[in-house]
């Protein structure tokens, strides 16, 4: 009996990460050989609604100026009444606030948001700036990011279409040079954005809209109640949210910008640990809506199956690989399932939550970059340590809800000028912040070290 | 110069974000599944002298590693396909009863020193260790030896590793030969892929008997789930970054930008 | 035991290649920077005429004289060769006319009004402060001007045209890049380009300012987007209950086809799932979105029109922002969108089709090519 539950077990198995895997190779071809959908990067500059755009901060002295500073730069007309900016200070303790105040004195479109009150986290403090918000488009930027000059063109240009909900920029690794992690983190995020989001979008399946470079319609956002702020990942909720109700939610590949992502192993699991919990509490509150919502497509209810359904294949591999020893040590190892079980497991996310390598290698072919791409065999190491964080935060969650216990929310630490633990920004003692990262490369450094590659292509 | 009508083509052109269309063609495509159809047929034709071959260098690493060997039964993999096996010998723990001990002791060592290994490796040496620490419990729990003998194992590879050798060409043909690279480069790096794996599956297998002659059958399933399949998808993700690499280099250079 | 370690040595020397260059990349990188993302970078539709006129003037300061080895001096226009120092040459000109069948491979500069005659290829970027007009099945590889730019009939350009006064394509020019002028371009039957943008881009038989029904005063009228109307609480006539349902406050979601009479009044966001047919003098307010649209003659569309598929704007239709379509848009006879006040977009991913008497205020672009009919 156990030896056919195991049998089992690996057949499933197999078959789930076969479909993964297979879902990475369909993106990759589609992206590859079928025209791309261009159209909203053809409108910007000619739609141009109101914005607000909404930044939420929590102790984010550190970095305050330079997202400020980049969207004084913007070339959106700053006309209060097409733009408009509201910087959230959430709860912080260090001096976000003042800084906050002083371009509040300066620009009478920049209208701070001061929370002292209530319950703290993303979700909220968006909830309570879209109150205050009179923009038909809201903008989301994280802190920590740097938008270019053209970027809230880009990215207003496809609510020219009606039905589009929300709409998502691509994000680049800023600190890439900081450690392995890092740059193994910009090779999935390359493939991850660089071929499978867009290859979602021209396959009109369901982009995810990540929480950050991207916005979303006042009115759709009303019709889906508003920023979920008991979600850990209100992003994937929002993205969820408006899909099940008729919305589309779209991917503008040229609409990028820089971010920083984790250097620390520690950071990187805590942060991984946010978005499976976030992802699977989706999970369990959306599958049902999901699969009966009217509005979508077979295609697209099965896209997004499988996108809910991704932090729990980490889970199945362990389970996959326990089926495998049982039957090792049973001596059923001629199983030809047992030999399929590791090469789908291990080709299928080798590299990643939402990467395969072959949609990564060709995302460095297509970002005309080279030589990182010599970096994917280390990402066995990334996989490996995806497997095991996602599976025990799972099981702490799973856990977690036995005994009624909320999972915390974690801010992910942000490294810019010297600020590695997030509570020391400009703490004057030059030099790195202890992991190696160096200080001052913020708005100024990258500035600097912009140059045009190239043209824009006709 | 050329001249004439066609002068004012443009050869290639590089991957721009603004571009609708990718350099990518289907044409490349067709030729990616007739290479992997290709490569197969001939592969599949040559098998058994591959497979002899095979066993012939597993025969000469045995020997360099002091291990005695014989030529064990014969295995049908596929119609027409059928591989001769190595027999050898596993280290006798009833002998030498402290083995194991001696192997776990280091595995808890190891363990001991978790937070000073480098990050990245961490994940592969507790695979390592979890395979021994398993296997161990089932040596004292359940049975003093694992179900396979040396010969089974070899087997079992032969079996894997030739359904392998069938996938591999599809596989790297198609994430690799739809670029707009010379073919040259990409039938290169195909033979070299292909003639890498037969090398290296010889040398683990090699190995692994060794292993189990001087050390136990508590090796086994290490080199059956670390050693094995996994140790076949890192080489080819391996080389494949490093081609995707060439041609990047190769593309960068056809790159047509404003001068 | 010698002999098992060193076959242990070899198999950790195959296993370490493989990740040996992932380590050496890793430890001495060669590619570690982040992917290039110009935060300075600034949408421009004409870019490549401001930068070729840039570097043209740069040329002109670092290149040096060579000696003029024009066998054909007395009948050349050329004044005199620049050599810049990567050896490539540039023909200095006052103006002229090339002879029939000229093929060159220099850089072109002219400061007064050139003349290319039938079959000329040019090989490199001609740039002209006069007034440039070529014969018949010229190919040019890319032209600046700061005068007007006439390409005569079956002209090919391999990259762009950029002018700053008005541009025309002759019958059957086909321009693989993106044609820009500051002040108008205009096509004949049969000619293509990739991406056109002016202040107004017409097809032959368009008269600016008083023809048929679109002055400068209609055009303000039809422009003003009147504010959206209280929620509306009941479903509006012209949908079908059973089904509609409300996207969101003031947007409206149509499941299947939905056919609108004449003269229809749309005044909410309107996203159809099917295909959009109307009758003649429809008008829609807000912005439209369908899988298929066919508009029938003198509709107006105040804002934009969105298509996962195909659209077609009957004859003498409006819209007055944006004209999105994934796949092919037709703009029938007398067709006009945007206006000089607020330019606008129309953009397909396969081809636009404008029909005779069309004027798009803005840009017209494609993913195949935008083909006057």
């Amino acid at each position: 009996m156990i030896l056919l539950a195991a049998k089992a077990t690996a057949l499933v198995v197999v078959f789930v990460l076969s479909v993964y895997s297979l879902r990475h190779f369909f993106f990759a071809f589609h992206r590859l050989f079928r025209p791309q959908r261009m159209n909203y990067t053809d409108l910007a500059g000619f739609h141009m609604p109101s914005v607000t755009v909404l930044i939420p901060m929590h102790n984010e002295e550190a970095v305050a100026h330079d997202v400020l500073e980049a969207l004084l730069e913007a070339d959106y007309p700053h006309d209060p009444g097409l733009l408009e900016i509201i910087p959230i200070d959430d709860h912080s303790t260090d001096g976000t606030g003042e800084i906050l105040d002083e371009y509040d004195a300066r620009y009478s479109w920049i209208k701070p948001l001061h929370r002292r009150e209530g319950r703290r986290g993303k979700a909220a403090a968006l909830r309570a700036a879209t109150r205050l918000a009179t923009g038909e488009i809201l903008i989301v930027f994280d802190a920590d990011y740097i938008p270019g000059k053209s970027l809230l063109k880009f990215l207003v240009a496809p609510f020219a279409d009606p039905e589009v909900g929300a709409v998502m920029g691509r994000v680049v690794p800023e600190n890439t040079g900081s450690s392995l992690l890092s740059r193994l983190l910009d090779l999935e995020r390359a493939g991850g954005y660089q071929i499978n989001q867009q290859a979602r979008n021209n396959l009109g399946l369901i982009p995810q809209y990540g929480g950050t470079v991207g916005g979303v319609r006042r009115e759709a956002l009303e019709t889906v109640g508003g920023w979920n702020a008991l979600s850990l990942t209100e992003d994937t909720d929002l993205t969820l949210q408006l899909a099940i109700r008729g919305w589309k939610v779209a991917y503008v590949n040229r609409a990028e910008c820089y971010e920083e992502v984790p250097v620390t192993w520690a950071v990187r699991r805590r942060q991984i640990e946010r978005w499976a919990i976030g992802h699977t509490e989706c999970l369990r509150r959306y599958l049902w809506p999901l699969l009966r919502s009217p509005y979508l497509s077979r295609k697209a209810k099965l896209d997004g199956v499988l996108l809910l359904g991704v932090y729990l294949t980490a889970p199945l591999v362990l389970l996959g690989w326990a089926a495998c020893v049982l039957l090792f040590f049973s001596g059923q190892s001629f199983l030809p399932a047992l030999a399929a079980f590791f090469l789908a497991s291990t080709c299928y996310n080798a590299v990643g939550n939402f990467a395969s390598f072959f949609e990564i290698g060709n995302s460095v072919i297509l970002d005309g970059a080279h030589a990182r791409v010599r970096l994917l065999p280390l990402n066995i190491a990334n996989f490996l340590f995806s497997t095991l964080t996602v599976s025990l935060a799972l099981a702490k969650y799973y856990g977690g809800r036995i005994l009624g216990l909320r999972p915390p929310w974690h801010k992910t630490e942000r490294y810019r000028n010297g600020n590695g633990n997030n509570h020391a920004g400009g703490n004057g003692n030059g030099g790195s912040s202890g992991n190696g990262y160096p200080n001052g490369r913020g708005l100024n450094f990258i500035r600097a070290r912009s140059i045009i590659p190239g043209s824009p292509a006709s | 110069m050329r001249k004439g009508r066609w002068a004012l083509r443009r050869k290639v052109i590089y991957p721009h974000k603004s571009l609708r269309h990718m350099p990518f063609r289907m044409g490349l495509l067709a030729e990616a599944v007739s290479v992997a159809a290709g490569a197969d047929l001939l592969l599949y034709w040559q098998l058994p002298q591959i497979l002899h071959w095979h066993t012939r260098v597993v025969g000469f690493l045995l020997e360099l590693a002091e291990v005695p060997w014989e030529a064990g039964r014969q295995i049908t993999l596929l119609p027409g396909v059928t591989a001769e096996l190595v027999r050898t010998s596993y280290l006798d723990y009833q002998d030498h009863p402290l083995y194991p001990w001696y192997f776990l002791g280091a595995a808890v060592l190891l363990l001991a020193g978790y937070r000073w290994w480098p990050a990245p490796l961490k994940p592969v040496l507790l695979l390592i260790q979890a395979s021994l620490a398993v296997t161990f419990l089932y040596l004292q729990l359940v049975s003093p030896s694992v179900p396979y003998s040396p010969e089974d194992f070899c087997a079992i590879w032969y079996r894997g590793e030739t359904y392998l050798w069938l996938l591999l060409p599809l596989l790297f043909a198609m994430c690799y030969f739809i670029l707009t690279v010379p073919f040259w480069m990409k039938l290169s790096w195909l033979c070299l892929l292909v003639s890498y794996s037969f090398l290296w599956s010889a040398v683990r297998l090699a190995l692994a008997l060794a292993t189990f002659h001087h050390f136990g059958s508590l090796w086994m399933p290490l080199f059956y789930f670390v050693f094995g399949f996994l140790a076949d998808f890192l080489y080819m993700v391996a080389f494949y970054s490093l081609a995707m690499d060439r041609a990047a280099v190769f593309l960068g250079k056809q790159k047509e930008v404003w001068q | 035991m010698a002999g098992y370690f060193s076959l242990l040595l070899l198999f950790f020397l195959l296993l370490s290649l493989n990740f040996y260059f992932a380590f050496w990349e890793w430890r001495w990188p060669k590619d570690d920077g982040p992917l290039p993302v110009d935060v300075e970078y600034v949408r421009v539709e004409n870019y490549f005429g401001i930068s070729f006129r840039a570097k043209m003037k740069e040329w002109l300061q670092t290149a040096r004289p060579i000696p003029h080895p024009d066998t054909r001096a007395g009948e050349s226009p050329v004044r005199a060769i620049l050599e810049k120092p990567n050896g490539e040459r540039i023909l200095l000109l006052s103006g002229g006319r090339f002879g029939g069948r000229e093929e060159r491979d220099e850089l072109v500069y002219s400061d007064g009004d050139l003349y290319l005659s039938d079959r000329a290829i040019f090989h490199r970027e001609i740039y002209c402060l006069g007034n440039l007009q070529t014969g018949g099945h010229a190919q040019l590889q890319a032209v600046a001007a700061d005068g007007e730019i006439l390409l005569g009939a079956a002209n090919e350009v391999a990259r762009w045209v950029d002018a700053q006064k008005k541009i025309l394509l002759s019958r059957g020019t086909v321009v693989h890049s993106r044609v820009c002028s500051a002040e108008a371009i205009e096509l004949e039957p049969e000619a293509s380009a990739q991406l056109l943008y002016a202040p107004v881009v017409f097809t032959t038989g368009y008269r600016p300012m008083p023809d048929s029904a679109h002055d400068g005063e209609q055009e303000k009228g039809l422009l003003a987007v009147q504010a959206p109307p209280a929620t509306p609480e009941k479903v509006p006539a012209y949908l079908d209950p059973a089904r509609c349902s409300r996207l969101g406050a003031n947007t409206w979601l149509v499941r299947g086809d939905l056919e609108l009479p004449a003269g229809s009044r749309v005044e909410s966001s309107l996203v159809v799932k099917g295909y959009l047919r109307t009758g003649p003098g429809c008008r829609f307010t807000e912005p439209v979105k369908a899988a298929r649209v066919k508009l029938g003659p003198r509709n107006r569309v105040c804002r934009s029109m969105a298509s996962g598929g195909s659209i077609e704007i009957g004859e003498s239709g409006f819209v007055g922002e944006i004209l999105s379509a994934d796949a092919n848009i037709l703009l029938c006879a007398g067709v006009r969108v945007g206006a000089s006040s607020a330019l606008a977009v129309v953009s397909a991913g396969g081809e636009v089709r404008m029909e005779r008497n069309v004027a798009v205020c803005g840009k017209v672009t494609a993913g195949r090519a935008v083909l006057a009919v």
